[in-house]
């Protein structure tokens, strides 16, 4: 995929996430610059979103955090302490958001590219390993006053 | 829907003579995995209107029982990369197969390989279909939910 097709969805997802993460929490996420990532393989451990789309061009976005800041969002909407299923489930709807946001602004920087989302999922655990094959992958890490969210955008070589 | 998944999954695997000893269906409130090894892969028709997502949960004995049919005399380590890619096209081959059973026409998003410890999953809100395949040694789950 060409370089600047690439940055430009990746900006769509930085941007989308911190739209979200403020509408929801009234505090902002401060964001690092986009790195190529050293491997296909996304490793972490606990609460992760997987974002997949397809169309013009295809690929998913990977949302990593912690418990403690997933359960920050979660308070944030909920006004309650969370479960472990209450997290999933908030993680999702986090992660809807913000593939929704994404996907419109892809589509409106690339007119008839038909970019799609599928729906997210969510996941908790530890020493959790993502693989995806013949893609590539770009790293952004954002800070703030509950922890880091990282964000690994992987992309279909090649578009459709 | 549960018959056009069962059948897709036995196609595939028939390819590769491998038959499970028995399976059975249920239907689950919501997408959930918990095995800790997994492939998901979404689909979405070209208007967006109708999106689901297929996962493939499996113990660790079965795929390298997979991986033993599919690349014989080889030994495959079943966290590697080969391995993960291995079962990955497995769920691809399953996913082509029901689109076109179920004459969808849309768009599938390449296939992410999950593993991980005491890990929890939800992949969809709303209703799926659950088939569990069972081996001696262990077994595979498929579901399946699009809304």
């Amino acid at each position: 995929m060409d370089k600047q097709v690439a940055e430009q969805i990746i900006r769509s997802f930085v941007g989308a996430t911190m739209n979200v993460y403020r509408s929801l929490t009234n505090t902002e996420l401060v964001p690092g610059g986009i790195e190529k990532a050293p491997s296909l393989l996304f490793k972490t451990s606990g609460v992760v979103i997987l974002l997949s789309f397809s169309g013009a061009f295809a690929g998913r976005t990977i949302l990593a955090t912690s418990e403690k800041m997933m359960e920050f969002i979660h308070e944030c909407i909920m006004d309650e302490k969370p479960t472990q299923d209450d997290l999933l489930v908030t993680a999702n709807e986090f992660g809807n958001m913000v593939i929704g946001h994404a996907v419109t602004d892809i589509n409106n920087r690339f007119r008839g590219s038909n970019v799609r989302p599928t729906p997210p999922s969510s996941y908790i655990g530890e020493n959790l390993t993502f693989f995806n094959f013949k893609m590539s992958a770009y790293n952004v890490v954002f800070k703030s006053r509950h922890g880091d969210l990282k964000l690994n955008v992987a992309l279909e070589e090649g578009a459709k | 829907m549960i018959e056009a998944l069962s059948e897709a999954v036995n196609d595939i695997l028939g390819t590769f003579g491998i038959s499970p000893k028995y399976s059975n269906a249920m239907k689950l409130e919501s997408h959930i995995i918990e095995k800790s090894l997994c492939v998901v892969i979404g689909v979405v028709d070209r208007n967006g209107d109708k999106k689901g997502v297929l996962s493939f949960e499996f113990d660790k004995p079965v795929v390298l029982d997979l991986l033993a049919a599919m690349v014989p005399g080889i030994d495959v380590d079943v966290e590697s990369e080969m391995g993960i890619s291995a079962i990955s096209e497995i769920a691809n081959m399953v996913t082509g197969k029901l689109l076109t059973k179920l004459g969808f026409v849309g768009m599938t998003t390449p296939p992410t390989g999950i593993i991980g410890q005491n890990m929890k999953g939800l992949l969809n809100t709303t209703y799926a279909y659950k088939i569990t395949y069972r081996w001696q040694n262990g077994s595979m789950a498929v579901t399946f939910s699009l809304t």
